[in-house]
């Protein structure tokens, strides 16, 4: 069964309104039980938790350090060009603005990552916008090929492709791919993709899965907060990490949690979502799916990184720049989103060991590829 | 080890390492070490900073 098709199963409606009315039992419920279900995950969302936020937080972060060891993986995101077709209402990429349009060349794709493994990055995230002519299979292919020999570990976060391209991926050289849905919401999500490719809502939501049909070992979801009702957005994106753990047992899957950033041309967040709630979804996700990954963006505040840190977070970006070409020459281009965390990759590293983890630049080597 | 795993089950590290008894032994010896730590149980953090009644959730500020 697919996810759309799984997804007809769930009680979407009872968990909304958990999430906003589940009274103290409910999640004293939620907190007695080893192993929530989604209903107890509904419940640590609503209203009634807040007075237990702690208690639910020292769990989050318990359950977090047993699985993940006092760890972080630190990223780093390489935008390879933002040429865009798409029509993303929140996005400064969308093909109507007029910012100007590049695409990396091979060669200065490999000086980006140059940059970056210097500063001591292994793990590597490929950004481009969606234009299938401009930013073909092809070139990417190209791009991950000449990228494998020095960085040990790539995901792409690129236009939804079918199943042979991502086979095709894979053997050069990706470990994962990344796609956020953006929206559940439906309705949502028809209107701030009002035209394009990416109007196929049903299409995006099964990237995931195409991917690791593939073999991608890593499959990373998502959805920008800020869009629709963030309970929404929580009860489908856990209900979907689930299926993709269950389904997919070999690859590691990631969820984050972009909140919407001030960006040129886009729109404000309608629905804005709040410190305290952003927290209590994370500690949230992690009582429900003890292994995800939590991947936490450079979109965040830096005293806000680094408290959310121990709830549950195993993956952070640092020093990201946001434009094609950023790292060789900072400030020319358009960016897609302003960076709120400006430290360095090396003062990231510094704040995290300060809270007593360990930066992981490096967790996995081609040579152990079976 | 530290946080009290009864066990490490290694296959591939050891398998393609250039020499893997000697590599076996790495692993043998790091595991009786964290072990022994373990076991030992290392001394609580001395700390001259007060404790905070919210540890985890205090950076979110009284705004509830």
């Amino acid at each position: 069964v697919s996810f759309l098709e799984q997804l007809r199963l769930v009680p979407l409606e009872e968990l909304l309104e958990l999430t906003r009315d589940a009274d103290d039992w409910a999640v004293e419920q939620a907190l007695a039980v080893e192993s929530p279900d989604l209903h107890d995950f509904a419940a640590l969302l609503s209203p009634a938790a807040d007075a237990r936020l702690e208690e639910i937080a020292e769990r989050a972060h318990r359950l977090t350090v047993q699985r993940f060891g006092r760890t972080v993986q630190l990223y780093a995101p390489l935008y390879v060009s933002n040429e865009c077709l798409e029509s993303c209402t929140y996005c400064s990429f969308a093909r109507k603005n007029p910012v100007e349009r590049r695409t990396l060349t091979v060669a200065e794709a490999v000086a980006e990552a140059g940059l970056l493994t210097e500063q001591g990055f292994r793990h590597l995230l490929i950004v481009a916008g969606e234009h299938p002519r401009l930013v073909s299979a092809d070139y990417l292919a190209q791009i991950l090929a000449a990228l494998q020999p020095q960085v040990p570990s790539l995901s792409l976060e690129v236009q939804p492709q079918r199943t042979h391209v991502y086979e095709r991926w894979v053997a050069a050289g990706a470990e994962g791919l990344v796609v956020y849905q953006e929206t559940y919401d439906r309705d949502v999500y028809a209107a701030v993709h009002p035209a394009g490719k990416k109007r196929n809502y049903d299409w995006r939501l099964a990237t995931a899965e195409r991917a690791g049909e593939a073999g991608m070992k890593r499959l990373g979801i998502g959805a920008l907060l800020g869009l629709a009702d963030w309970r929404l957005e929580a009860v489908h994106l856990a209900a979907h990490a689930r299926y993709l753990i269950r389904r997919y047992w070999k690859a590691f899957v990631t969820v984050s949690l972009p909140r919407l950033r001030p960006a040129a041309f886009a729109i404000d967040p309608p629905h804005p979502v709040a410190d305290r709630d952003f927290a209590k979804l994370v500690c949230a996700i992690r009582l429900l799916l003890p292994d995800v990954g939590i991947v936490l963006s450079t979109r965040e505040s830096p005293g806000f990184r680094d408290g959310v840190l121990p709830l549950g977070v195993t993956q952070m970006s640092a020093g990201s720049r946001t434009e094609p070409g950023g790292y060789s020459h900072p400030d020319e281009t358009e960016k897609q989103f302003a960076v709120e965390d400006l430290r360095s990759p090396a003062e990231v590293s510094r704040a995290i060991r300060d809270r007593g983890y360990d930066p992981v630049w490096k967790d996995w080597e081609g040579v152990l590829n079976g | 080890m530290e946080l009290g795993a009864d066990a490490v089950l290694v296959n591939t590290a050891i398998a393609i390492a250039r020499d893997p008894i000697a590599m076996a032994e790495g692993f043998r010896l790091g595991v009786a070490a964290g072990r022994a730590a373990y076991v030992a149980g290392a001394a609580a953090p001395r700390t001259e900073a007060a404790a905070a009644s919210s540890p985890l959730t205090g950076f979110l500020g009284g705004d509830r």
